[in-house]
């Protein structure tokens, strides 16, 4: 049986009350003409400001009577699927459990059931076939065709038909105040209806999409309705009065901007919602842009798209008109159907609109964490990381964390939008403090990724060695090209003394430290000797004061390989140490003898590499081959971030753990 | 347009033409549908809009049985292909006995959609 209009009203209410963790009912601030009140249900299980939303409207026209119930089935819906922990099926069409969470817990959905409750009051019980409001009709007037205004012709998108058309454009709209069901209305947005819909999207400025659910062709109808699209002139736009006389023909070659990027997306969503309409009973509703005999005035999804080109700031709200079924009244029995394919393709939507709109995606790239042969009464850093793209800043979450590891930066880790079809590495960073040698750990930690809501649990296993002590040789580059940019202003040659301070901070008291410099030669300007205690150790101090003095010569060529010689006579020389290793700062780019592959005798499983500069600036073959041909090395550039902070201690204490370069895990 | 229905008691006419009736209209390309939108007044619904299909374009239009008869024998009506897919003023009143008036009023009745919860 349908719902009437008192029905919907409190249909919704009993939902907001059966589920008051993932619902709420809004009043809409304006009583109807004959004093009902619009009823907003929103589902989601973050605050009203705190997701991006999507506005479903239902019953703009009166006579339509499925979209109303379709929008409180679906409600109701998700709202006992979610709590249940269930998926969703409709015919064919099936949403897992982790769907439904995906959507409730990512977006805020905005159901506006029953737009025109006075309409469908009137509908189901004097005329079936009215369209309108019930605004009283004009004075003087008596025929029951003067009564209302046709709410999709009320919005303020190019209202006045009468002037911002062509003449013969067709529009589809009516001044005559006794139009049976094209009058527009006194005003724009005269109507209590059309003025609650704009409320709803003032409010929530997070809507970002918008559905309005009609019947019946059937079709999913993408921007814009007013003219045909062009994607070549922002210019030439419902903004634009000279275009007034023109606006609205067809094939003139005058059309309504449509960015091309914008276009892409509300076609491949529209996509999306025939597809799921499809899955549920097989209908096939077919895309179309809404101008495709006649263009619309004062249209609510054109309203809706058209905000944020007519006040700046205001959010961009993609738009649809779902034209549902094939009878604007048919049996319920066949209703029933509407209703499921109408909720399996808001349904599909709902899923696809971040990935869309915003090319957002998260990959797990760590499958497992493993704090391997760390040190003995070490604290070291693992991390799991994720892989985002996208327009959307990502938030990772540490939803469950089991062993004895840490946060060091706490449950949530912000990765800045990279852009679509950049990717960015999200690192939730996990520690462990070492025991003695042979305590092993293990457990798990659970990432969530907030705006997906995908989560992963990912094993974490740890043990400790004992640890060696180790005479480390430090090979700074100091040629002409550590003076460039780093890839965020500052020099290599900073980036480079950042990342030793980092190195001289890990060193204890008994292991050894040196430092070997080279451009087109190399000399030693710290022999190795005990780093000493952690503050004003002696070897520990030397080195800070030839690293703060360290600068590169403008005339110097490079010669890695006179680099690796001179250290490697060095550490060849460190006696009392339990191993050696050899860490060379450069940015890879040699152009001097020697040259990395004449010094292949010297180099072995202790010598290690640190890039410096952007990842396009360094040079990836000479560092690999500085490592022996294995992945060993790591990269740096800038400023350091945590994550290369991180990365970098990371890497430097499984040097002076004993670690070799094939051995060596980067996060 | 919104008239109730008229039919004088005792006609037999089992088509009666004031009756109001929803059509498909089938054209080539979306001229001849303008073509016969334009010359019959139809009422196109929500918007007006056609869709594709296979042989051409089609869009659903609203009108008396009587207009669509005259809308018919016209040029435009010759080059489209229309046809009748409910009588609204018959099945209207019938629909209207399926409303449910007032539900979800009491106290811990709640919705639950069509949607089959499983998994």
């Amino acid at each position: 049986m349908y719902l009437d209009a008192t029905g919907i009203g409190s249909a919704l209410a009993a939902l907001a009350a059966a589920y008051p963790t993932t619902s709420e009912l809004v009043t809409t601030p304006h009583p109807t003409h004959e004093g009902r009140t619009v009823t907003l249900l929103r589902v989601g299980g973050r605050g009203p400001h705190d997701a991006d939303g999507v506005l479903l409207l239902g019953g703009v026209h009166a006579r339509e009577w499925v979209p109303p119930d379709a929008l409180v089935s679906f409600a109701a819906d998700l709202l006992e699927a979610y709590a249940t922990g269930t998926g969703l099926a409709y015919g064919g069409a099936s949403y897992g459990a982790a769907q439904v969470r995906r959507v409730v817990r990512t977006l805020n959905l905005f159901v506006l059931a029953c737009v025109n409750p006075d309409g469908r009051a009137h509908s189901q019980t004097v005329d079936p076939q009215w369209r309108k409001n019930r605004r009283p009709a004009p004075a003087g007037a008596t025929d029951p065709a003067c009564v209302g205004v046709d709410l999709n012709r009320n919005f303020d998108f190019l209202w006045d038909h009468l002037a911002r058309f062509a003449p013969d454009s067709g529009v589809s709209a009516s001044a005559d105040p006794c139009h049976p069901t094209l009058y527009r209305g006194p005003s724009p947005a005269s109507e209590p209806e059309t003025r609650d819909v704009v409320w709803v999207l003032d409010t929530f400025p997070r809507i970002r999409w918008h559905v309005d659910v009609h019947s019946a062709v059937p079709v999913v109808l993408h921007s814009w309705g007013s003219d045909e699209n062009q994607s070549t002139d922002p210019g030439e736009s419902f903004l634009d009065p000279g275009l007034d006389a023109v606006r609205g023909r067809v094939g003139d070659g005058i059309g309504e901007y449509l960015p091309a990027q914008d276009a892409a997306v509300v076609v491949d969503l529209a996509g999306r919602i025939d597809a799921g309409v499809t899955a549920a009973h097989g209908a096939v509703y077919g895309v179309e842009q809404a101008m495709t005999l006649y263009p619309t005035s004062g249209a609510s999804d054109d309203y809706a798209f058209s905000r944020h080109r007519a006040v700046v700031g205001t959010t961009k709200v993609l738009a649809w008109t779902v034209e549902c079924g094939t009878s604007f009244q048919p049996p319920w029995s066949v209703a029933e159907q509407v209703v499921r394919e109408v909720s399996s393709g808001l349904l599909a939507l709902a899923l696809a609109a971040h990935e869309v709109t915003d090319g957002l995606a998260a990959t797990l790239r760590t499958p497992s964490v493993a704090f391997t042969h760390v040190a003995e009464a070490t604290t070291t850093a693992r991390a799991v990381v994720v892989e985002c793209s996208g327009d959307l800043d990502v938030h990772l979450e540490v939803t469950a964390l089991s062993g004895p590891f840490g946060l060091p930066l706490g449950p949530t880790t912000t990765v800045p939008a990279p852009g679509r079809g950049a990717t960015a590495e999200g690192r939730v960073w996990l520690t462990w403090d070492a025991g003695p040698a042979g305590t092993t750990a293990s457990g798990s930690v659970t990432v969530r990724c907030v705006e997906t809501d995908e989560s992963w649990t990912v094993p974490v296993t740890a043990d400790a060695v004992p640890r060696p002590t180790t005479a480390l040789a430090l090979v700074l580059d100091r040629s002409g090209s550590m003076a460039w940019d780093a890839g965020d202003g500052r020099s290599r040659v900073e980036v480079l003394r950042e990342a030793v301070s980092v190195a001289v901070e890990l060193l204890r008291p008994d292991d050894g430290v040196g430092v070997v410099r080279f451009h087109h030669d190399a000399d030693t300007v710290v022999p190795v000797q005990q780093a000493g205690p952690e503050t004003f150790g002696p070897g520990r101090s030397a080195a800070l004061a030839a690293v703060a003095a360290h600068v590169p010569d403008p005339a110097g060529a490079t010669s890695i390989g006179d680099g690796v010689t001179t250290a490697a006579t060095q550490l060849a020389a460190a006696a009392g140490y339990d191993g050696t290793a050899m860490v060379v700062l450069t940015d890879g780019r040699q152009n001097a003898p020697a040259w990395v592959a004449d010094v292949a005798g010297s180099i072995d499983g202790r010598v290690f590499a640190v890039g410096l500069g952007a990842p396009e600036a360094v040079d990836p073959a000479t560092l690999t081959a500085l490592v022996d041909g294995t992945g060993g090395w790591v990269a740096v550039s800038g400023v350091l971030s945590v994550d290369e902070r991180f990365v970098l201690a990371q890497y430097l204490l499984q040097v002076l753990a004993g670690a070799t370069n094939d051995q060596v895990v980067i996060t | 347009m919104t008239e109730r229905p008229t039919d004088r008691p005792g006609t037999p006419d089992p088509a009666p033409h004031d009756h109001l009736v929803r059509c498909r209209v089938t054209g080539a390309d979306a001229d001849a549908l303008r073509d016969f939108v334009a010359t019959s007044g139809a009422d196109t619904g929500c918007r007006p809009v056609a869709r594709r299909t296979p042989s051409g374009l089609e869009t659903f239009v609203v009108l008396t049985r009587g207009s669509l008869a005259v809308a018919r024998a016209t040029r435009a009506g010759r080059g489209v292909v229309v046809e009748e897919l409910e009588d609204l003023t018959v099945t209207g009143p019938a629909r209207q006995a399926e409303v449910a008036p007032g539900r979800f009023t009491a106290r811990g009745d709640v919705p639950r959609g069509l949607g089959r919860k499983e998994g």
